[in-house]
């Protein structure tokens, strides 16, 4: 009943409202509602007293700034603005000056004071945005204020203002370069940050000031693995960019290992693994490699088309010779996105068809052409059905592609004819398939499909001439019937070219082809007159062993009565067709006869020999995508035509990588074996939920953790925030927590351990605080002298490490499970042995 | 690696919007140049070897983004798309010229919080809302039914926000998609299921054929008109391809932070390579296929997107028959409507007829049974179906295509007879799922303290099948 009441008084309340704000508009109008804005109103308005006017000038702004009109005018008034109450208001001013600060730089100080002030505003949306408008005004005298506020805000206790400022760094870089040392120092403690939240954007910041300082990551990366499924997409993207770029460089590569472990050899182009050989051999990853695509497999389930693309990207690069056939479907499926994202994912489908033919095999039905689907996507669709075509499917392939071939869209019909032709490569018996059925569409009526025929069957024929006389012939028969003057031209000129081979067939053809010379097209004119020339041209090599040459029109029984002993019926032929084009309307023909009549003319002709005789090359038809596997999968580069500058290549695998320890987590995770991992991740999900439930037992965490930060490094500093900010959540919200760590683990034993195992678990957790700090002295240690002195002792240790190590991680397990200050002891110990 | 701008223009390139993000973008005029310059479906557009720009059209409206070249390539796009679903969420969809005129201000807003320092930043609807605060409260109040009144009063949708309330001081909540403080006075919970159906049905083989001319034969061309032919044909060949492309949808209005469960079932099919929202657990889905366990989103999102194959051919069938009458350059095309559970109608139900339009001048004789045939455009006839359709129904249209004379004639010397290529089908059918997807449960698991005591949240479960492109090949 009283919520009820409260209902409705409170309903009156904004009835009043509403009227109060008719009223009020009733009375001034309303700027802009002509569509106008004047100046001097605009002005009035920004200087008003009233809230709500002031909010009204900013709208009005606003309006002007999407319109694209310039309002720097207004500058002095809308800075005075920069402290007003209304959050509306705050933020268009914010806009406002990002936009124009650059400008008017000396009035944009004005506001900087208000800003800072912000900056200890009690809510932490505030302070987010006072750090974002403060590193985005771009006046080069505030550099030393911003380092100041970045400063400041990387330890906030908020993770939205920590985010800002992970960005801000990006932005104070862009400012003022000579910060960068400093600038980078900052990046590493956010690169550190407990919270997800902050981790994407940090590593966005990473990729754009220093993408090359890949050893900040050491310590982060297991850490990084782990937390994968959490970061938001966007910084993911980037994320499982440089994770790639890390794990090229250091950590070692995938190597096919023989069962009787005697003999290492680096399998280069993956051919090896792809046929999966019956041989004793193994594809063997580096456990921390393993680590990362356990984590970053889950993420092919992703909404956003661009992380799933970032992850096949990661498998690709990374272990192209494992079997990788489960990138097949969440590709496949991308293909229900809208068309602009279809035509991104098709083009990447088609760059990794062409490097693993059978990936797309078992999908072939989702790339049929649908009427829905623009030009573009079909010519892809097409490249990917003829690039996983196989001798196992394909008669499907063809069926499908020999349909295409004969629909009405003529682009769509060139397209698949010659896709057609690629898929003859594949094997002779598919040539002969797929020329039996070109060879029955010169007769269609469409002028494209059978101009398109003749080109790929030409192909084909060229590629093994002395397999094909029978078909040339054919040809030749079926010039009686072809009407298409293109279809025509075509036929004669593959005639003319096999006049060599086929010697029976060419001059009968040319002998029809006289008798038809008027009625011919211009196209068809000049193939007849190339043809009579290339005959000659033989004929004339051959002159000296007449009786052979005779041979070749030895069923020309019709012409033999008129020929005089002196002169041949070759030469007559020759002549008289030199003759037709001689007076033919056409320039070109008749340049083109004299040409050929000169060159001929000469004994022996050894010019003409070059000129008509001259092999073609044996044709090769390339995939139209050819050359676009050279770029990283989704980058721009492959979607254009002509260069764009793209994302700098993958480092090359780095052959000798540094120990494996200097990954290990300075802090709490010290995971030295994959199959460590699921206690692992249990194990932080108790901390976590556990910190997070009794606020007080919290809060005795963090002053063992404010120990650990004094003495170790400025990176731990921040895990003291990050513990309060825990404190503070509430019970609902926990669920939520154990919840997404359920990403990795089984939750329902996470929850049932973190109820019982409270109360023990908690001092251990402080006894293991102390255990901490040693370690972290020791790793440093070691860190430094992996990158100063070690360099070359590592390399040396490396092999004998890989067996060792093994022998680790099989103790380290059974600790695991015991306990976890045990756990770390023994991490302790294994750093300390890898370290020396 | 940066977005450069954003420009909002309408189908013509005439700017509504714009924000620039980098310092001197290029400008929408040189962008507008350089695309009259390119083939029309062209997706990335390239400026210089530096800058790219990705477009997409929607509703009327064209996003244009210039990029720098360096960004990923489904960056700009997947951005887009999320603009897109936050402008729907903001201000309704189908996005208009006024929409986006009457809200400058709010969409500066929103885009200063979705890109930062050049590259995506806050894009979930729920953190949106919490950022910049919007309600076009006369429509909300004209509304009425399903927007509260308890939530125009909350100092959210009013448009003078204090810094000092309350609200904005509050933590944000801690599920990063869900808005903080949500209250609702009707408490509800929707589950739509929408699949978009492609299916292939290739031509008859000759064998097919003989049999099917054989039973045509049989009955006068004319009687076609008047009889409707009552079964569906017995002779019909396998589709070729099948897809389902699935989208489950929740609607969520309910207050606190509720826990909902929903188990779907998908008859034993094989889902290929689903994609979640982020809120869905996904743990639970692989000890249990099937169940969706998450904390929703304030409003609409889409929890699971699914891709089946070789599914049923849907409620809606069609075959096309060629060389029909005496002359024999007839064709046929007939459609009708099965009778599966729970479906009363189809709707939009309309039949592309493809043809060589370079070939054929025009349709002669078009008898249709029922229903409206239209020549639309050169190559295409569309048979329209207003309104409802029944199921147990079927249609019959004939005709001849009339050859384009001036063309040159084949060999023996006549022009080839011309057929329809293939027709294209598509419907919109609600109350099933080709796929036999089903809701088997839906409950809302905890968070129900959030809930005023009394209210029972209202529970709904829709289903819609939409054809998109299903092609019978002649």
């Amino acid at each position: 009943m009283a919520e009820s009441l409260s209902k409705i008084s409170a309903a009156f309340e904004t009835a009043k409202e509403i009227t109060m704000e008719a009223a009020a508009a009733a009375r001034t109008p309303a700027l802009g509602d002509d569509g106008v804005f004047r100046v001097r109103d605009v002005k009035r308005f920004l200087n008003s007293r009233h809230e709500k006017e002031k909010l009204q000038g900013m709208k009005a702004i606003a309006t002007l700034m999407s319109k694209g009109e310039d309002v720097t005018e207004y500058f002095p008034e809308v800075v005075k603005n920069s402290a007003a109450q209304t959050l509306e208001i705050r933020k268009l001013v914010y806009i406002y000056l990002l936009r124009y600060a650059e400008r008017e730089s000396d009035l944009a100080l004005l506001s900087i004071n208000a800003i800072q002030k912000s900056l200890g505003d009690q809510n932490p949306q505030i302070r987010a945005m006072a750090i974002k408008v403060l590193s985005g005004i771009k006046v080069p005298s505030i550099a030393p204020i911003i380092l100041l506020a970045i400063r400041k805000s990387i330890v906030d206790f908020s993770a939205v203002v920590r985010r800002a400022a992970a960005v801000a760094i990006g932005k104070a870089y862009e400012l003022d370069k000579s910060n960068f040392e400093t600038l980078v120092g900052y990046l590493g403690t956010l690169l550190a940050d407990k919270s997800y939240y902050v981790v994407g954007s940090a590593v966005q910041t990473f990729v754009r000031i220093c993408p090359d300082r890949l050893e900040m990551l050491h310590v982060h990366y297991r850490r990084y693995c782990s937390m994968l499924a959490d970061i938001e997409e966007w910084g993911l993207v980037c994320l499982l960019d440089v994770m790639t770029r890390y794990v090229r460089v250091y950590v070692p590569k995938g190597k096919m290992v023989k069962k009787p472990k005697d003999t290492f050899y680096s399998d280069d182009e993956g051919s090896g693994a792809d046929q999966q050989e019956p041989d004793e051999e193994e594809f063997v990853i580096d456990p921390d490699l393993e680590r990362l695509l356990a984590a970053a497999k889950p993420l092919l389930q992703s909404r956003n088309s661009a992380v799933v693309m970032a992850v096949v990207n990661l498998f690709h690069s990374l272990v192209p010779e494992a079997d990788l056939s489960f990138l097949g479907p969440p590709l496949v499926r991308l293909l229900a996105q809208p068309p602009e994202i279809q035509y991104v994912v098709m083009t990447n489908i088609v760059v990794l068809a062409l490097t693993s033919q059978d990936l797309f095999a078992p999908y072939l039905k989702y790339f049929y052409l649908l009427p829905s689907d623009s030009f573009q996507i079909s010519k892809l669709k097409i490249e990917v059905l003829t690039l996983s075509c196989s001798e196992s499917n394909v008669s499907e392939v063809l069926a499908e592609l020999q349909y295409y071939a004969t629909t009405a869209d003529p682009t769509l019909v060139a397209e698949s004819v010659r896709a057609i032709g690629r898929c003859a490569q594949i094997s002779p018996t598919i040539a002969r398939r797929c020329l039996r059925w070109l060879l029955k569409q010169i007769h269609s009526p469409s002028h494209v499909l059978v101009g398109e025929s003749l080109t790929v069957i030409r192909y084909i024929i060229q590629l093994s001439p002395k397999d094909h006389i029978k078909t040339v012939a054919k040809l030749a028969n079926a010039l009686d019937k072809t009407r298409v003057p293109l279809a025509r031209a075509s036929i004669i000129w593959l005639v003319g070219e096999f006049s060599g081979i086929a010697q029976n067939i060419a001059p009968d053809v040319l002998r029809k082809c006289a008798k038809s010379f008027a009625d011919e097209d211009e196209g068809t004119k000049l193939q007849i007159v190339l043809l009579a020339a290339k005959i000659y041209s033989h004929y004339i090599e051959g002159r000296p062993v007449p009786d052979e040459a005779s041979n070749g029109y030895g069923e020309n029984d019709e012409l033999a009565p008129t020929i005089k002993p002196s002169e041949d019926p070759m030469d007559m032929l020759f002549n008289y067709v030199m003759l037709l084009a001689r007076y033919d309307t056409s320039y070109d023909l008749r340049d083109r006869a004299r040409l050929y009549k000169s060159v001929l003319d000469t004994p022996g002709a050894p010019l003409a020999k070059l000129l008509l005789q001259a092999p073609k090359p044996s044709p090769h038809a390339p995939s139209p995508s050819q050359g676009k596997d050279a770029f990283m999968l989704g980058t721009t580069g492959m979607l254009v035509k002509g260069k764009v500058v793209s994302t700098s290549p993958l480092p090359l695998w780095s052959t000798e990588t540094p120990d494996p320890s200097i990954r290990d987590d300075v802090k709490e995770d010290i995971e030295i074996d994959e199959s460590s991992i699921p206690t692992r991740i249990l194990e932080t999900t108790i901390k976590r939920s556990k910190k997070s439930k009794k606020g007080k037992k919290a809060k005795k965490v963090s002053s063992t953790s404010k120990k650990k930060a004094v003495k170790t490094q400025p990176e731990i500093v921040e895990s003291k925030p990050a513990v309060k900010a825990a404190a503070t959540k509430k019970k609902k919200e926990e669920d939520y927590h154990v919840t997404l760590d359920e990403f990795f683990g089984e939750p329902s034993t996470t929850q049932f351990i973190s109820e019982s195992d409270e109360e023990e678990e908690e001092e251990e957790e402080e006894s293991s605080g102390s255990e901490v700090e040693v370690i972290v002295e020791v790793s440093e240690d070691s860190d430094e002298e992996d990158s100063d002195e070690d360099d070359d002792s590592d390399e040396d240790s490396d092999e004998d490490e890989d067996s060792d190590e093994e022998e680790e991680s099989e103790e380290d397990e059974e600790e695991s499970e015991d306990d976890e200050s045990e756990d770390d002891d023994s991490g302790a110990q294994a750093s300390l042995l890898s370290g020396r | 690696m940066s977005i450069l701008a954003l420009y909002i223009t309408d189908i013509n390139g005439q700017q509504l919007l714009e924000y620039p993000v980098a310092d001197y973008p290029p400008t929408n005029k040189s962008i507008q140049v350089a695309l009259r310059d390119c083939p029309p479906d062209e997706v990335i557009l390239r400026l210089s070897p530096n800058e790219l720009v990705f477009h997409r059209k929607q509703d009327s409206l064209v996003f244009l983004l210039p990029c720098t070249a360096t960004i990923p390539s489904l960056v700009p796009l997947e951005f887009i798309s999320h603009l897109i679903k936050v402008l729907h969420d903001y201000f309704q969809p189908p996005l208009t010229r006024q929409k986006i005129e009457k809200n400058f201000s709010t969409i500066m807003m929103l885009l200063n919080e979705m890109i930062e320092d050049g590259y995506p930043f806050v894009t979930e609807e729920n953190a949106l809302r919490d950022l910049v605060p919007y309600s076009d409260s006369i429509s909300k109040y004209l509304k009425g039914a399903t927007s509260s009144i308890k939530n125009l009063t909350s100092s959210k949708t009013s448009s003078m926000q204090s810094i000092s309330s309350t609200d904005i001081g509050a933590p944000r909540s801690n599920v990063p998609w869900r808005r903080s403080n949500v209250k609702h006075n009707n408490n509800e919970l929707y589950v739509d299921i929408h699949e978009s159906l492609s299916v292939i049905i290739p031509a008859l083989s000759p064998a097919q054929k003989m049999l099917h001319s054989l039973a045509s034969d049989t009955t006068p061309s004319a009687s076609a008109f008047y009889t409707v032919p009552s079964a569906v044909p017995s002779v019909l060949p396998e589709p070729i391809v099948s897809i389902a492309h699935g989208s489950v949808y929740a609607t969520t209005r309910l207050s606190g932070i509720p826990d909902i469960q929903i188990i779907l079932s998908f008859g034993n099919r094989i889902l290929e390579g689903p994609a979640f929202h982020p809120c869905v657990r996904l743990a639970r889905w692989r000890e249990h296929p099937g169940t969706l366990s998450f904390i929703p989103p304030d409003g609409k999102c889409c929890l699971l997107q699914y891709t089946i194959s070789g599914v049923e051919s849907g409620p809606i069938g069609g075959d096309l028959k060629t060389g029909l009458g005496t002359a024999k350059d007839e064709f046929e095309v007939r459609i009708w409507s099965r009778v599966p559970r729970n479906v009363k109608f189809v709707e939009n139900l309309r039949l592309e007829l493809v043809y060589d339009g370079d070939r054929v001048q025009n349709i002669k004789g078009v008898r249709a049974s029922s229903g409206e045939f239209n020549i639309e455009k050169k190559g295409t006839g569309i048979w329209r179906f207003p309104g409802k359709t029944p199921m147990g129904w079927s249609s019959t249209l004939r005709g001849t295509m009339v050859v384009n004379e001036e063309l040159e004639p084949g060999e023996d010397g006549t022009v080839q007879q011309e057929f329809p290529k293939y027709i294209k089908i598509s419907y919109d059918c609600m109350g099933m799922l080709v796929s036999g997807t089903k809701v088997e449960s839906l409950r809302i698991t905890s968070g129900r303290q959030g809930l005023m005591e009394n209210a029972k949240p209202y529970k709904g479960v829709k289903y819609m099948t939409k054809g998109t492109d299903i092609v019978i090949r002649g």
